[in-house]
C-alpha cells in the first residue's frame, strides 16, 4: 500500500475507534443522568433495571438509516470535525502558530465540539433535548464523551505512525 | 377457503363501510386552527394558533375577527389555542381563551376571560398562568367546563422540564381545576399538602392537547403525545398519575428510553395508546342522534398519521379502533360533536400546505 493509501487506512481506523469508544461513553453518560433524574423524582430504579437501560440505549441509539439516532449524529459530527482539525493542525504548523503543548488538544477538542454542535442543532429544531441524558449538566458530560472520542482518534493515529 | 374469502371480503368491506362518511368543507381559509366552540344561538368561535379568533354564522361563514384578543407568544407551538363558552354564556357572553403567553425565555399557557360584546373582548382579564418555562414547545392549552361549574385546564411539561410532570409544586405537565373566577376549589386533591400547587387535579402528563367531558357521564377523557411512540387515551380522575416520565410506553426520539418502565406502581394506565405515534390531536366523546352506533365512543384527531380515529368503548373498555378520513390528507387537530350530532373537525396543514386549515362537518352519507 502506498503512503497515502496507509494514511486513510490509518484515519479509518482512527474514526471507528473514536466512534465506537466515544459512542459508549456517551450513551453511559446519558443513561446515568435519565436514570439519576427519574431516581430524583420517585422511581425506584434497581441495578437490573440500570443495566437493562444500558444495554437498550447502546443498540437503540446506533446509526441507522434514519437520521435522528443519536449515533448518526455523532458519526456525522466526527466526520467533520475530526478533518477540519486535521486541517487546521497542519495550516497551523505551517504557520508556526500552534505551540507544541496545544496539539494534543486540538482532536478532543474537535471531538466535544461536534457533540456540542450535534446536541445543540438537534435542540433548536423542535426545542426538545433529543437525547434526556444530555440536559443541565449532561450536555457537558456528552461533550466529554465528545472529547474522549477525539483523544482515541488521536492516541490510534499517532500509535500506527510511530 | 370459504371462511378465508368470507373474512378477506370483511377486510376489505371494512374501510368502506368506515369511510361512509359526507364531508362538507364548512370554511377552508383558515390558519392552524386550534378551538372551536359553538354559542347557544348557532354561532360559532374559533381559533387559529397564529392569535386570531373568529365569530363563524352556523354554516362555518366568517362573520368577524374578534377584537381586543390579548396577543399570544407564537412560535413553534405556541400561540392561540383553545376557546371555551361560559356554561352560562347565555346569560353572561363569558368566553374563556387558552393561549401560550410570555417570551422565550419565560412563557406559560394562560387562560383569560373576556366579556363577548358584539365583536369584540370586554373585560379581558388573565385568570390563571401555570409554572413559566424557557421552551416553546408543550403547552397543553385545552380547557373544558366540568358539569359542576369548575374547569379543566391541561398544561405540558415543556418537553425540557419533563421531571417537572411528577413534582407537585409546579403545573406543568398537569391537568388544573379551576373556578370559573380562576380561583382554586377547596375540594382540590392536592389542597393543604405541604409544597404542592392546590389547582392540580391530575399529573404525569406530558403533553395533552385532547380534552373532553362525555356529556351523558361525566367521565373526562383526556389525550396526549407521547414521544416516539406511546400516544395515550386517558380516563383523568382525581389526584391520579399518568406517569410520565416514570412510565411511558415510549422512546426519546434518538432511540433511548425514556425510562426503564412501561408501567409502574401507582401509576394510571391509558385507556388504549399507540405505537408508534399518530401524533395524537383532539378528542371527542360521540353523543348524538346522526351516528348512533358511535354512542359513548371516541373520536380522536391524527395529526402526524393524518386521519381520524374513531374508538370504540364498551364499559370503559376500548374493543376497537378504526381510522377515518385518510383520504383527506391533513392534520386532524381537535374534533367536537355538534349540537345536531355532526362531527366537526379541525385540520390543517391540507395537502402538505403547513398554514392552511379546514373546518369540515363530517355527517352520516344518506
Amino acid at each position: 500500500m502506498n503512503t497515502t493509501g496507509s494514511n486513510i487506512a490509518r484515519a479509518a481506523l482512527a474514526y471507528v475507534a473514536a466512534a465506537v469508544v466515544g459512542y459508549i461513553v456517551a450513551i453511559l453518560f446519558a443513561t446515568t443522568a435519565n436514570l439519576i433524574n427519574l431516581s430524583e423524582i420517585g422511581a425506584r430504579i434497581g441495578f437490573g433495571d440500570a443495566v437493562r437501560t444500558l444495554l437498550f440505549d447502546l443498540w437503540g441509539m446506533t446509526p441507522r438509516f434514519e437520521l435522528a439516532r443519536y449515533g448518526n449524529v455523532m458519526l456525522i459530527g466526527f466526520a467533520i470535525a475530526f478533518p477540519v482539525a486535521a486541517l487546521l493542525r497542519l495550516a497551523a504548523r505551517r504557520a508556526g502558530a500552534l505551540p507544541a503543548r496545544l496539539v494534543p488538544l486540538l482532536y478532543p477538542l474537535a471531538g466535544a465540539v461536534a457533540v456540542g454542535t450535534g446536541l445543540t442543532i438537534m435542540f433548536q429544531q423542535y426545542e426538545v433535548t433529543a437525547v434526556a441524558g444530555a440536559r443541565g449538566l449532561g450536555f457537558w458530560a456528552q461533550c466529554v464523551a465528545g472529547a474522549v472520542a477525539g483523544l482515541v482518534f488521536q492516541l490510534v493515529l499517532s500509535r500506527r505512525r510511530s | 377457503m370459504r371462511f378465508v374469502v368470507l373474512i378477506a371480503s370483511l377486510l376489505l368491506a371494512a374501510p368502506a363501510i368506515a369511510q361512509n362518511l359526507n364531508v362538507e368543507v364548512l370554511s377552508d381559509q383558515l390558519e392552524n386552527p386550534w378551538g372551536l366552540a359553538f354559542l347557544p344561538d348557532g354561532r360559532m368561535l374559533l381559533t387559529e394558533r397564529a392569535g386570531r379568533l373568529w365569530l363563524l354564522d352556523a354554516r362555518g361563514r366568517k362573520l368577524a375577527q374578534v377584537r381586543n384578543v390579548p396577543p399570544s407568544f407564537v412560535k413553534l407551538q405556541g400561540g392561540l389555542f383553545d376557546v371555551v363558552p361560559h356554561p352560562d354564556y347565555a346569560g353572561n357572553s363569558l368566553i374563556y381563551l387558552t393561549l401560550a403567553h410570555g417570551s422565550q425565555r419565560h412563557n406559560t399557557t394562560r387562560i383569560v376571560r373576556g366579556r363577548l360584546t358584539g365583536d369584540a373582548l370586554e373585560e379581558v382579564t388573565v385568570i390563571f398562568d401555570n409554572t413559566p418555562k424557557g421552551t416553546s414547545a408543550h403547552y397543553g392549552g385545552r380547557l373544558v367546563f366540568l358539569p359542576d361549574g369548575t374547569m379543566l385546564l391541561t398544561t405540558g411539561e415543556g418537553a425540557e422540564y419533563r421531571e417537572d410532570a411528577q413534582r407537585l409544586s409546579s403545573t406543568l405537565g398537569k391537568t388544573i381545576r379551576l373556578n370559573a373566577d380562576g380561583s382554586i376549589p377547596a375540594d382540590n386533591p392536592f389542597v393543604g399538602r405541604a409544597g404542592a400547587n392546590g389547582a392540580i387535579w391530575s399529573y404525569g402528563h406530558r403533553n395533552p392537547q385532547g380534552l373532553n367531558v362525555d356529556p351523558a357521564t361525566g367521565v373526562i377523557y383526556s389525550v396526549e403525545h407521547g414521544p416516539r411512540g406511546g400516544d395515550e387515551l386517558n380516563i383523568i380522575t382525581r389526584g391520579a398519575n399518568y406517569g410520565w416520565p416514570i412510565a411511558t410506553h415510549g422512546l426519546d426520539y434518538t432511540g433511548g428510553r425514556i425510562s426503564p418502565f412501561e408501567t409502574y406502581a401507582g401509576i394510571t394506565e391509558p385507556l388504549t395508546f399507540w405505537t408508534p405515534s399518530i401524533g395524537i390531536g383532539g378528542v371527542a366523546i360521540y353523543r348524538g342522534a346522526m351516528f348512533p352506533d358511535w354512542d359513548g365512543d371516541a373520536l380522536v384527531g391524527a395529526m402526524g398519521h393524518q386521519h381520524l380515529v374513531h374508538v370504540d368503548l364498551q364499559d370503559g373498555k376500548v374493543i376497537g379502533r378504526t381510522k377515518l378520513l385518510e383520504d383527506r390528507k391533513a392534520r386532524f387537530r381537535q374534533i367536537k360533536v355538534a349540537p345536531d350530532g355532526a362531527v366537526m373537525a379541525l385540520i390543517d396543514a391540507v395537502d402538505g400546505r403547513e398554514s392552511s386549515g379546514q373546518l369540515l362537518r363530517i355527517t352520516a352519507a344518506r
